[in-house]
């Protein structure tokens, strides 16, 4: 008789992993070839900043918006040469439920970087991570964040404020499916409650207390949630699935009391196979999100979607041209109009930079802030902030020719008009760059470093102003 | 150095072989089992974001697997070189009972179809439920059920009687496969 089954495979997958191992010995390591190819595959979905308008719309569609919240300015006429069709768009009514007293800011009206102060708050409340997203629910401040390097966040990743010194842990599950929740990456303002966004979906009604928000049934979960999307009393969440190879599936699940979710027409969702949406902000007509789409295998093209209702999405970006192999990680209001940056993803090492007057019309910026040598190094700007006048990139500067403990540097660019940008020089600056922002009783409260902070982990700095 | 980087690295220095051995069990050969490690590893490093240690990693690699395999994505071999996979496996005696009881279920697993191989080893290798195999390979609860019905009927044809090559304990979804499955179709 053949002994017991389990046993036959787990004896069969220990003979070949004992033959492996043996052939391993006598190879070169490739370690590094993965690592390189990864680098210029990865769509890093860790890209998101201050990603302040899906909370900012909903706060306004339901006059919410107190004190900085009011400063929500238009930077430009938003979305108008292509007006997204929106065949569900939720007209702003009043909700029945305790309005969230959601003070959302958008950073059009930050002051210059020389106006911020260092609140002094121990870094050690906070642990290794670095902050993605900031909101004021319920009179509380809500923050999330994500650990960089290879450590785990213990536990839930948001803390509440009661003010700038005061940080206390949020309380929420700190795993899902058996894998630590690590990373939350944005907050989400909704009437009906506060909505935290990681590979999973998380909502409070206090900003306190946290609970995993199941979308479609136990046992057919549909993906991991790529982003969330709240116009009015909707709230709309992306979720992709991989299916073939490079490719994934995208749904999307949608509510307007939070309690129940209705799965969106394919159609609705197709959009986004095979896409990334790495970061979103609110315009005057909705929400603009920006990320990267296939231009071919492993070839990104940088892409730019609009919508005015948060469930019905129109790309108003080309595939190829100033597009082509490139990823927006970040977008943010600029003082005429919008910028968006990511990397490059081929040879060219560079930054990529974009500007729009409105939203829909975008320029790649011909003189990226700096050359590198695109055999060994490469610049990938994640994180946007806009202080003053000026817009600020954080993100990686990576060369493999220096020693190993410095191949990865943090890198901070600038630039005033959208179409040229500098190098920051990091031991020059007053303060830390504040990065996500929000306002609590006429305080604002912003986090450093940016969202991603690679090399050396840096702890995180809160740092206050005011108006 | 970037979050996922350093947990790439530990988990091709510390599992890498592991992987191969499981991915194996899918694939019955070794060059394409390492093919579809190292496509997996790709993708859920390509994509993943929630990659913050080894472990948690490692079951999103396992995953990749899985799904790989099924997809039969055999294109990319741009680190695969296979000359010294081939390597002849460690002499044994014929009469040595593990290794013929092995013989026989590597066997018995290539007589079944990539899905129900797959499912097979989700179910007996990886020990998961029938509701968390459909989850890892995005098809209903009904077509695991199904699959590893077929399964462990062809499997009990060839092996005979086999101590655990029952389905009465697939955790939450238990199966009655003489009713159910069958009278599903």
């Amino acid at each position: 008789m053949i002994q017991d089954f389990s046993e036959s495979l787990r004896g069969i997958a220990d003979q070949e992993e004992s033959v492996y191992a043996r052939a391993l010995h006598g190879r070169a390591d490739d370690t590094g070839q993965f690592v390189s190819t990864l680098r210029r595959r990865r769509m890093v979905r860790q890209s998101t900043t201050t990603v302040l308008g899906a909370a900012a719309t909903a706060a306004l569609a339901f006059g919410a918006v107190e004190g900085w919240g009011a400063l929500h300015l238009q930077p430009a006429a938003g979305p108008t040469g292509s007006t997204p069709t929106a065949s569900t768009s939720p007209a702003p009514t009043a909700s029945t439920s305790p309005a969230p007293t959601e003070s959302a800011i958008n950073n059009a009206s930050l002051p210059a970087l020389g106006q911020w102060q260092d609140a002094g708050v121990d870094p050690s409340v906070f642990g290794l991570v670095t902050i993605r997203d900031a909101v004021t629910f319920g009179g509380r401040a809500v923050v999330v964040g994500c650990t960089p390097g290879t450590a785990t966040v213990a536990g839930f990743p948001a803390w509440v404020g009661a003010g700038p010194t005061s940080w206390t842990r949020a309380q929420g599950p700190a795993a899902v499916d058996g894998q630590p929740v690590g990373c939350l990456e944005d907050l989400v303002v909704t009437p009906f409650g506060l909505f935290a966004q990681g590979s999973s979906l998380f909502r409070s009604v206090d900003g306190v207390t946290w609970d995993q928000v199941v979308l479609g049934s136990s046992s057919d979960a549909p993906g991991s949630v790529d982003a969330a999307f709240a116009v009015g009393n909707r709230l709309t969440v992306l979720v992709s699935r991989m299916s073939l190879a490079e490719s994934t599936k995208a749904s999307m699940y949608t509510t307007t009391d939070g309690v129940t979710w209705t799965s969106a027409p394919a159609a609705a969702a197709a959009i986004f196979d095979n896409a990334e949406v790495d970061s979103v902000i609110a315009t005057s007509d909705g929400l603009l999100a920006v990320g990267a789409s296939p231009g071919g295998s492993f070839v990104p093209t940088a892409a730019v979607w609009v919508s005015a209702d948060g469930l019905t999405w129109q790309r108003v970006t080309p595939v190829g041209g100033g597009f082509a192999d490139a990823y927006m990680y970040a977008v943010s209001t600029a003082p005429n109009g919008f910028v968006a940056v990511g990397p490059n993803s081929g040879n060219a090492g560079r930054i990529a930079a974009w500007s729009s007057p409105d939203g829909v019309t975008w320029t790649r910026a011909t003189t990226p802030a700096e050359q590198v040598n695109a055999s060994t190094a490469y610049l990938a700007p994640r994180s946007l902030t806009r202080l003053g006048g000026t817009v600020y990139a954080a993100g990686l500067d990576s060369d493999s020719s220096r020693p190993q403990q410095d191949g990865d540097r943090p890198a901070l660019w600038s630039t005033t008009n959208g179409a040229t940008w500098q190098r920051v020089d990091l031991a020059g600056l007053p303060t830390p760059v504040p990065f996500a922002v929000t306002e609590l009783n006429g305080t604002l409260i912003g986090f450093s470093p940016a969202a991603d902070w690679p090399g050396p982990a840096e702890p995180v700095h809160v740092l206050t102003a005011t108006g | 150095m970037a979050t996922w980087q350093g947990v790439f690295e530990e988990l091709i220095r510390q599992r890498r072989p592991a992987l191969v051995g499981y991915a194996f069990l899918l694939t019955g050969d070794r060059a394409q089992a390492e093919d579809v490690v190292h496509d997996a590893l790709l993708r859920t490093f390509s994509r993943t974001r929630n990659l913050v240690d080894v472990r948690s990693a490692e079951g999103y690699v396992r995953k990749a697997i899985a799904t790989t395999y099924l997809n039969g994505i055999r294109s990319r071999r741009a680190f695969t070189s296979r000359q010294h996979l081939f390597a002849t496996p460690e002499a044994a005696p014929a009469h040595d009972e593990a290794v013929t009881n092995a013989v026989a279920v590597r066997a018995a697993l290539l007589a079944l179809s990539g899905r129900e191989r797959t499912c097979t080893v989700l179910r007996f290798f990886e020990d998961l439920t029938v509701p968390e195999i459909a989850r890892t390979l995005g098809i209903s609860d009904g077509a695991v059920k199904r699959y590893l019905s077929d399964a462990v009927t062809r499997l009990e044809h060839i092996l005979g009687p086999t101590p655990g090559l029952t389905l009465d304990d697939a955790g939450d979804a238990r199966i009655d496969i003489h009713t159910s499955v069958r009278g599903a179709r």
